[in-house]
This record gives C-alpha cells, sequence and structure tokens, in this order.
C-alpha cells in the first residue's frame, strides 16, 4: 500500500514537471567578437520578451526559455551551436546578426529542416529565393531602398516640394552597404533619378574630402549615403568642410544610431536614415515598449532591441499556435504568422522573389534638434520633416 | 618515417569511428581538421622552409571562391574546381615567390599581406566575377555516385581526408632530400647555397605545394559554409590564425599543426560553450601561456625534450 502511494505521488510528481517543461527556443547571437555591441542588444530586446510573455501565462501555460549560444561573430561557430541546439532538440533557432554567419546558418539549417527566425541580418540573399525553413520578420535591402526613393518620391509631392532628378551616392565596400547601393542605383533607374556621383570606399578610410569634392561639381540633389558608425561621422564633418549640401542628406546604418547626434553635433540635423523601429512610431505600444526597454537597460533603445523583441515574440506566437515543439508543425505555424506587435504587423510572405520574407514597412527618421524623429510615411510620423535642408553656411 | 604512418594510420581509424561516436559534434571536427590541414599545408612554406606567411587566408578563398563560383556560374563540378583552384594558387605562389623570395627578413611576410589584400579587393570589387561585396550562394551540388555533398558527415570525411593528406606528405617530405634542402634554406641560406642547393627554387616548390594544398582546404571549407563572403573569407585574421595554429603546435615538425588545432579550434570550441563572453579572452590568455613556456610550440617542445632525454641516456649508458 505504502509503495502503492509513492509511486503515485511519484508519478503525479513525474507528471507534473513534465507539463512545466519549459518550451525552449535555440538562440544563435553574437556575444563576443567584433559584433557583440550588436549582440548585446538583441539579447536585450530578446529577454524582455521573454519576461513579457512568461508574464502572461507563457506558451500555452509552459513557460518560454531561451536557449542561448555564442558565435564569437563568426560563421563556423554559429554553426557548431546549431548542431548542438539540433541536438537538444530544440523546435526553431533564432539568429543572427551578420549575413555571413546567417547566410550559412540558414542553407544549414534548411538541410537539417529546422525553421530558422532571422535575428538581425538584413542581407536580401538570405529570404531570396529562400526556404520552406528560414523566416524573416525584419527587413531587407530591398525593402530599405525602396523606403529610401519612396521618401524622396513623396517630398517631392510635398506642398512647395521641390523638384529632385540626381542623386550621388557613397558607401563602403561592406556586404550591407553595397547591396544597398545596388539596389538604390536599379530603383533610381526605375523611377527617373540620375545616378551623378558613385563612389565606393573601402573599410578603414577616414578621409572622404576627395570623393565629397568630387561630388561637389555635381550638385546632386540628393545624397544617399550608406557607411557604418565613424565613417558616417567623419563624412558628415568633412561634408560641412568642403561645403557640400544638398536637398536631402540621407545616411544609412551610422546616423540610426543614438550616438550619431552626438557626436557630429548640429551638424546631423536634417540628415534622414531608415530604420525599422523608432520609440516615436504611431504604432499601438511602442512607446511603452520604449520605456520598458529603457529601463532595462538605462539608455535609448535602438531598432536593435526591437528587432529582437519581436523575434521572440514572432517565435512565441508560432509555437502557441503549433501547440507542439515538432519541427514541421512549428514551420507550418510560422508560415501562417498573422501577429501586430508594437514593432510591426508581422506575415511571411512570397513576392518580387523573396520567400517568407515579412513586407515590414520601414520608416525614415530625420534628426531634428539633435533628436531622431520620425517623419515617414506620413500615417506614422511623429513630426512634419524638414525639407529641403539648407546649405551648410545658411543654417 | 614507419612509425609516423602509423600513427597516421591510427588517426586515420579514430576518424573514421568519430561521426559515430559523435554525430552531434560533427561541425566542430570539420573546423578542427580543416585549420590541421591548413595549418601543416602552411608549414610546409613557415615551419620546414622558415618562411613566414600571413596571406595564406588568400589561398583559402581561392579555392572556396574556385568551387562556389564554378558550381553557380559554369555549373562545374566542384572535384574540378578544386583542382583548378590547386593550379591557380601554386601558379599565383610561383609568382609571387619569384618576385619577393629575392628579399629576406620580414619582406616576404609583408607582401604575403598585401597579396591576401589584393585578393580581397578582387573578390569586393569584381562583382562579375565573384558576386561582389554580398558574397555567393552555393544552392545546388552534383550527386557523384549518390552521396549528398551538403551532408555533414561527407564534409566530415573530406576534411578528414584533405588532414590525412597533407600530413602523410609531409612526413614523406621530412626523409625526403627535399626536406632537408629546405631545413638547410632555413638554417642558413648562405650555407645552403654552398652546399649547392638554390635557394630560391626550394622554397618556391615549397610555397606551390603549400599553396596548392591550402586551396584544396579552402575548396571543402566552401562546400562546408556554401555561402561565402569576401570579408570573412580573405580576412587578415584567418591568416594569423592559421599561422598561430602552426606556430602555438610547433613549427617544422610533422604533428604540431595538428595538434595546434586540436587544442586551439577544440578549446576555442569548448570555451565558446563554457565561458560565453570571456570565451575569446581565455583564449588569448591560453596562446600567451603556450608562447611563453613553450617557445617551440608543444610539439617542437615535446620533441626537444625527447631528444635530449635520448642523448643523456646515451651518453650515460
Amino acid at each position: 500500500m505504502k509503495t502503492a502511494v509513492v509511486a503515485v505521488i511519484v508519478a503525479a510528481l513525474g507528471l507534473s514537471t513534465a507539463a512545466h517543461a519549459d518550451v525552449e527556443i535555440g538562440v544563435v547571437n553574437s556575444l563576443s567578437g567584433p559584433f557583440a555591441a550588436f549582440g548585446e542588444r538583441y539579447r536585450t530586446g530578446m529577454e524582455l520578451a521573454v519576461e513579457e510573455i512568461n508574464a502572461a501565462g507563457g506558451i500555452n501555460g509552459e513557460p518560454l526559455a531561451l536557449v542561448v549560444q555564442d558565435d564569437r561573430s563568426e560563421a563556423q561557430s554559429a554553426l557548431a551551436a546549431v548542431e548542438q541546439l539540433s541536438g537538444q532538440d530544440v523546435p526553431m533557432i533564432i539568429g543572427s546578426y551578420a549575413s555571413s554567419i546567417t547566410g550559412p546558418m540558414a542553407q544549414l539549417m534548411t538541410r537539417q529542416e529546422i525553421p530558422l527566425l532571422v535575428l538581425g541580418s538584413a542581407d536580401d540573399s538570405i529570404t531570396k529565393p529562400g526556404s520552406d525553413w528560414v523566416f524573416r520578420a525584419k527587413h531587407n535591402s530591398t525593402i530599405v531602398a525602396n523606403t529610401y526613393f519612396d521618401f524622396f518620391d513623396w517630398l517631392k509631392t510635398k506642398e512647395g516640394g521641390e523638384e529632385m532628378t540626381t542623386v550621388a551616392m557613397l558607401y563602403g565596400n561592406g556586404a550591407w552597404p553595397t547591396s544597398l547601393a545596388e539596389r538604390g542605383k536599379e530603383i533610381a533607374a526605375e523611377r527617373g533619378y540620375e545616378v551623378v556621383g558613385d563612389q565606393a570606399y573601402d573599410q578603414g578610410v577616414t578621409d572622404f574630402r576627395p570623393m565629397l569634392n568630387r561630388f561637389l561639381s555635381a550638385e546632386p540633389d540628393i545624397l544617399y549615403i550608406v557607411s557604418y558608425a565613424e565613417d558616417g561621422v567623419a563624412i558628415t564633418r568633412q561634408m560641412r568642410e568642403v561645403g557640400l549640401s544638398a536637398k536631402v542628406i540621407a545616411i544609412d546604418t551610422s546616423a540610426a544610431l543614438p550616438s550619431f547626434p552626438e557626436q557630429v553635433g548640429d551638424l546631423a540635423n536634417y540628415v534622414a536614415t531608415v530604420v525599422s523601429w523608432s520609440k516615436d512610431v504611431q504604432y499601438e505600444g511602442a512607446l511603452d515598449l520604449s520605456e520598458r526597454l529603457k529601463a532595462k537597460t538605462g539608455s535609448d533603445p535602438s531598432f536593435y532591441e526591437a528587432e529582437g523583441y519581436l523575434a521572440v515574440r514572432v517565435a512565441a506566437d508560432a509555437l502557441t499556435r503549433a501547440g507542439s515543439t515538432d519541427r514541421t508543425a512549428v514551420r507550418d505555424a510560422l508560415a501562417s504568422t498573422d501577429l501586430q506587435t508594437p514593432v510591426s504587423t508581422v506575415k511571411f510572405e512570397e513576392y518580387d522573389g523573396f520567400k517568407n520574407q515579412n513586407p515590414i514597412r520601414s520608416l525614415v527618421l530625420q534628426i531634428q534638434d539633435g533628436q531622431h524623429v520620425t517623419v515617414f510615411p506620413e500615417d506614422l510620423a511623429a513630426a512634419p520633416v524638414l525639407f529641403p535642408a539648407p546649405a551648410w553656411d545658411a543654417r | 618515417m614507419i612509425r609516423h604512418f602509423t600513427v597516421l594510420g591510427i588517426a586515420v581509424l579514430a576518424g573514421l569511428a568519430y561521426p559515430h561516436l559523435f554525430p552531434n559534434a560533427l561541425t566542430i571536427a570539420i573546423s578542427v581538421l580543416l585549420f590541421a590541414g591548413w595549418a601543416t599545408s602552411w608549414d610546409i612554406l613557415g615551419g620546414w622552409a622558415g618562411q613566414l606567411s600571413l596571406g595564406h587566408a588568400g589561398f583559402v578563398g581561392l579555392g572556396a571562391y574556385f568551387v562556389a563560383i564554378g558550381q553557380s556560374d559554369y555549373g562545374l563540378a566542384p572535384w574540378w574546381a578544386m583542382m583548378l583552384a590547386m593550379i591557380a594558387a601554386a601558379a599565383l605562389a610561383f609568382a609571387w615567390g619569384r618576385i619577393t623570395f629575392g628579399l629576406r627578413g620580414p619582406y616576404f611576410t609583408l607582401s604575403t599581406i598585401a597579396v591576401a589584400e589584393i585578393l580581397r579587393m578582387i573578390a569586393i570589387n569584381e562583382g562579375w566575377l565573384t558576386g561582389g561585396a554580398t558574397g555567393v550562394f552555393i544552392a545546388t551540388l552534383p550527386e557523384p555516385f549518390g552521396i549528398d555533398l551538403f551532408s555533414r558527415v561527407v564534409h566530415f570525411h573530406m576534411a578528414l581526408a584533405f588532414s590525412v593528406l597533407t600530413v602523410a606528405i609531409v612526413i614523406i617530405i621530412s626523409q625526403s632530400r627535399f626536406g632537408y634542402q629546405l631545413r638547410a634554406v632555413r638554417e642558413d641560406e648562405s650555407s645552403a647555397m654552398a652546399a649547392g642547393i638554390n635557394p630560391v627554387v626550394v622554397k618556391l616548390k615549397a610555397f606551390m605545394l603549400s599553396a596548392a594544398l591550402v586551396a584544396l582546404g579552402g575548396g571543402i571549407y566552401g562546400i562546408f559554409l556554401s555561402f561565402l563572403e569576401p570579408h570573412i573569407l580573405f580576412y587578415l585574421f584567418l591568416s594569423i590564425q592559421i599561422a598561430l595554429t602552426a606556430i602555438i603546435g610547433g613549427r617544422g615538425t610533422i604533428w604540431g599543426p595538428s595538434i595546434g588545432a586540436l587544442l586551439l579550434i577544440g578549446s576555442g570550441e569548448i570555451f565558446r560553450a563554457a565561458f560565453a563572453q570571456a570565451n575569446l579572452l581565455i583564449y588569448g590568455l591560453l596562446i600567451l601561456v603556450v608562447i611563453l613556456f613553450l617557445p617551440r610550440g608543444i610539439f617542437g617542445e615535446i620533441q626537444r625534450r625527447a631528444v635530449r632525454r635520448r642523448y643523456a641516456r646515451s651518453t650515460q649508458g
């Protein structure tokens, strides 16, 4: 009798622990090495999402947990991490930041039939042609380049808008700047803009004056610049030095960082940049999310944290609907995602050669009085755009 | 020589058993084997001939790009692409060596960095040829005899065959006339010349062999990653990693580079899993400790002690 009771208790305990086993999502993130600064931001966003989901009851009553592996900012380690996570039977994996890491991961996971939700990579090639197992809720080069040109087109139609026909492009030779510039050139041709300047520079260049001087004589209406952090700061300062201005100055990546207005001061004003999310965007819950992120880190959140948050929300939604941790079921659930979050709506679609890509709406931020302000699209804008940018000596 | 081949045979058997014993740790094993092969090949030039190269990533990239571009643009099977890559690498090494082997001291090393950088710039800027800065995907591969070249187990066997091949070549070289010529040149070029050896020819041969073998491994690496970006493949850091692997293991020894790969890449993976963010710090400390206390490299030091002990015993006895 006694043993029977014990057996029942043990069985009940066993059942209850089984019922409360965490639902685990694999994460491959760059926590050490050159991309660690970004990885840290993604981590903050992901952790916030997990807290939120668990406070609201988890995945069908079971707590959600992340199994995080560091990829040391390199592809080989990421692949080893995928293998390890796969051995732990995770239903899906979220990862990673650089396209050079996520690309090989996507290849491997497609072969091994593990759902991959892209965390931070924006290169077109990850979802174009894409695969049945790779999903991206965030933007890609095509979406971002299109947003810039939608913005330019829109400025022309504004009341008292000025005619703009010429674009000068300056960009680093890394994967992201190059792909954004190449897409930009294609779109410029489609929409009747003339590219009057086209300069790529090797990462590590610090003197951009010769290139900027060359643009001076072309007098472009639009400056389309794609640069990583320090480059963008140097370019902005040197534009002032050589006296190169334009009606629109767009600087991608670099100008989106919270540190950019601090580093270049007043020169940052009028600069426009495309992001997938901003704290003042008019989405429901965006402000609340921004405040919670700020409370967690003590500093102003960027779209990196938001993208981390978005990835976990999408994963949790799919796992909830799948009702199991079977990889095929999770893949099917991801494919039928139709989700509203404070970062973006999410729906994975097949279009223009892309597969399982969320056609996320990107925003244009303009720096006004040292603050990033959402100015486009109009229905999401927090403030009117300042246009055209005056010449440097007229400011 | 027979002793070395026996060890190699045991290593092959262990290697063949590995995928059955640890089916969930293949990626790391492939990395270790590739680095063992690269470092062993590097050592033919860097250790046996004493010419320090910091540009071998260029050959890795060459091999990987030949396979990827050959497959995606020309429908060329990877084995042919790898052969072409080996020829191209040897030709490049020949041209490069002809120009720079007249130089002594650090000039050759500096030139290697420059050549790898030139290759990187070509891969980035000549988009029509290489896919440019955004890189190139390997979407399909042929299936010889029904073997799926995307399978991890197949990658493992390719990497195993590659590293075994390089070690076998070095074992043969170490006992051959060519091996003695290499060491003579390394120790003193003038004396080697006095003994009737043409140092430039010897160094050129070593460089070409080393380059061709690294390109072969690069081809396997390309298939393994199946997504190539020039910033990763022609990266100076990869060149340094290859050189470091051989130096830590023991330059100019048969087993040193392989031991270096096992230690550096293997411990890198263990540290990654165990120490999270601190992993690179601990990795750096490990390298520092080896350099401070084992200046000849791990295997080099073991070998030296063994020789000294044998000598001591023979003089006593």
